[in-house]
């Protein structure tokens, strides 16, 4: 019936349209991240509509990742974060561009980390304290990716001060002599930083290493310091609380004692930057999308606060 | 026949009776090791530290005061000593490929200034927990350490809360 000719024809034919079959049922919509600094794996966090709006914080790492069919739906929370070394944190929300097609692709583009400013007073120590703090600090952040990257304003040296105790509840001593400037996180090294520490029936106060003020908060007080003192007070005025196991350990930034703190959370990363009452968004350093995300609240909006990567 | 039986299973309540009593202590310990350790390096202490050392009370005097006396241990001394060089090295390293964070300062120099704090927190916060738990006992260890050559950040601590037990 068919030559031996048609018959390759005919074959070759079926060939090409077995494999363009294979290939559109493998293909997927894709997120493209874009202009990234650095070579780092990024971690994205992917909320949406697949086939339910059941896609809950799915994580993936790349930098061109295929994530399915995405479908738009406008009752479903749709959005993207993106975490990365040399980046600052991006989160796109809501996404409306999936389609019911599975060849959409998002692309997102990334943007340098986000510069903090941070004002210091050194009443006590040396001005090299701060350096090498905020450069600590600075190491934890971007090695966590989240997003950030503090700028030292020239330190004022007051040295000369008689103030040699500073607290939250009595602020206005330090204040009159240095006052403080607005907009922008003030660091304030003291020889002494006491807190109200409740013991039994009594109220006494205590020496601590430092403290945020919450009453103030862009205050910070740093005394009898640890390595990790002000990246752990930065970290309360960008929101975060103390963490405990068994969901954390003590290597974990916000853990409460003087040990060796290295580690944020995807969930710290996000809240640090997303957070309505965030020093960044509070201060007007971050534009973008906020949100409240206390660090024990988790629905579609506001990861588990332990979110973290999972081993490659 | 009864009466071995009898006598066996009453050696097995005995047995589980000590082994029970053997190892209550033990975890007592563990617990109250813990809480001291909370307490005297809690970096803003504002998780009840300072209230679980006054709830375990008396018991907790003696070990405050050993505290205050001689510091942190000597194992504490170099785990903390190995930590801080740690995380020295890791800045440094650190800042090879980020100008933005430098290091101004030696390993040494950055070791003995963080040590000095960690030792100074730890005994301010010894005797401040003398003094939560007060009585006569604590009053009296803490008379005794303001006449020893200890620093002058916790000499202050121990004059100031001598005076608030007065």
């Amino acid at each position: 019936m068919f030559s031996r000719r048609q018959r390759r024809a005919l074959l070759i034919g079926l060939l090409v349209v077995l494999i363009a079959l294979i290939w559109y049922l493998r293909t997927e919509d894709r997120i493209v991240l874009a202009s990234q600094t650095g070579s780092d794996l990024p971690v994205i966090l992917l909320d949406g509509f697949r086939s339910a709006c059941d896609v809950d914080d799915e994580m993936h790492r790349g930098t061109n990742v295929g994530v399915g069919n995405m479908v738009r739906d406008d009752n479903c929370l749709s959005e993207i974060a993106v975490f990365a070394q040399e980046n600052a944190m991006n989160l796109t929300t809501p996404v409306v561009t999936w389609t019911t097609s599975s060849t959409d692709v998002v692309t997102v583009s990334e943007a340098a980390l986000l510069r903090v400013p941070v004002k210091v007073w050194t009443l006590s120590g040396i001005a090299n304290d701060a350096v090498v703090h905020v450069s600590k600090t600075n190491e934890i952040y971007n090695k966590m990716r989240a997003g950030l990257l503090f700028e030292r304003d020239q330190t004022v040296d007051a040295t000369q001060t008689t103030i040699t105790v500073a607290s939250c509840e009595n602020l206005t001593p330090l204040e009159m002599a240095y006052p403080p400037v607005p907009q922008k996180l003030n660091v304030y090294y003291v020889p002494r930083v006491t807190a109200p520490v409740t013991g039994g029936t009594a109220t006494m106060t205590t020496n601590v290493n430092g403290r945020w003020c919450a009453n103030d908060p862009n205050i910070i007080l740093i005394g009898s310091f640890a390595p990790e003192t002000l990246a752990h007070e930065l970290g309360h005025s960008l929101t975060l609380d103390h963490v405990a196991g068994p969901a954390f350990d003590s290597t974990n930034l916000m853990w409460p004692l003087s040990t060796t703190r290295t580690g944020l959370s995807i969930g710290q990363a996000l809240r640090i930057n997303a957070n309505q009452q965030s020093a960044i968004n509070r201060n007007g350093i971050r534009a973008g999308a906020t949100r409240t995300c206390p660090d024990t609240q988790t629905d579609a909006r506001c990861p588990a606060l332990a979110t973290g990567i999972p081993p490659l | 026949m009864e009466s071995n039986v009898i006598a066996a299973m009453l050696l097995l309540i005995l047995g589980t009776g000590s082994m029970g009593c053997a190892q209550s202590p033990q975890p007592r310990i563990l617990r109250n090791d813990a809480v001291l350790e909370a307490w005297l390096t809690c970096e803003e202490c504002t998780n009840g530290e300072l209230e679980t050392i006054v709830r375990a009370g008396q018991s907790m005097v003696s070990p405050l005061a050993e505290a205050l006396r001689a510091g942190p241990t000597q194992d504490t001394l170099d785990g903390t000593r190995r930590r801080l060089t740690g995380a020295y090295q890791s800045m440094v390293e650190y800042a090879k490929t980020h100008p933005d964070a430098p290091v101004p300062m030696s390993e040494r120099e950055y070791v003995d200034r963080h040590l000095e704090n960690f030792i100074v927190m730890y005994q301010s916060h010894a005797a401040t927990g003398l003094g939560a738990i007060g009585g006569a006992a604590a009053k009296d260890e803490l008379t005794k350490a303001s006449a020893l050559p200890l620093r002058q950040p916790v000499l202050t601590v121990v004059r100031e809360t001598l005076q608030r037990l007065q």
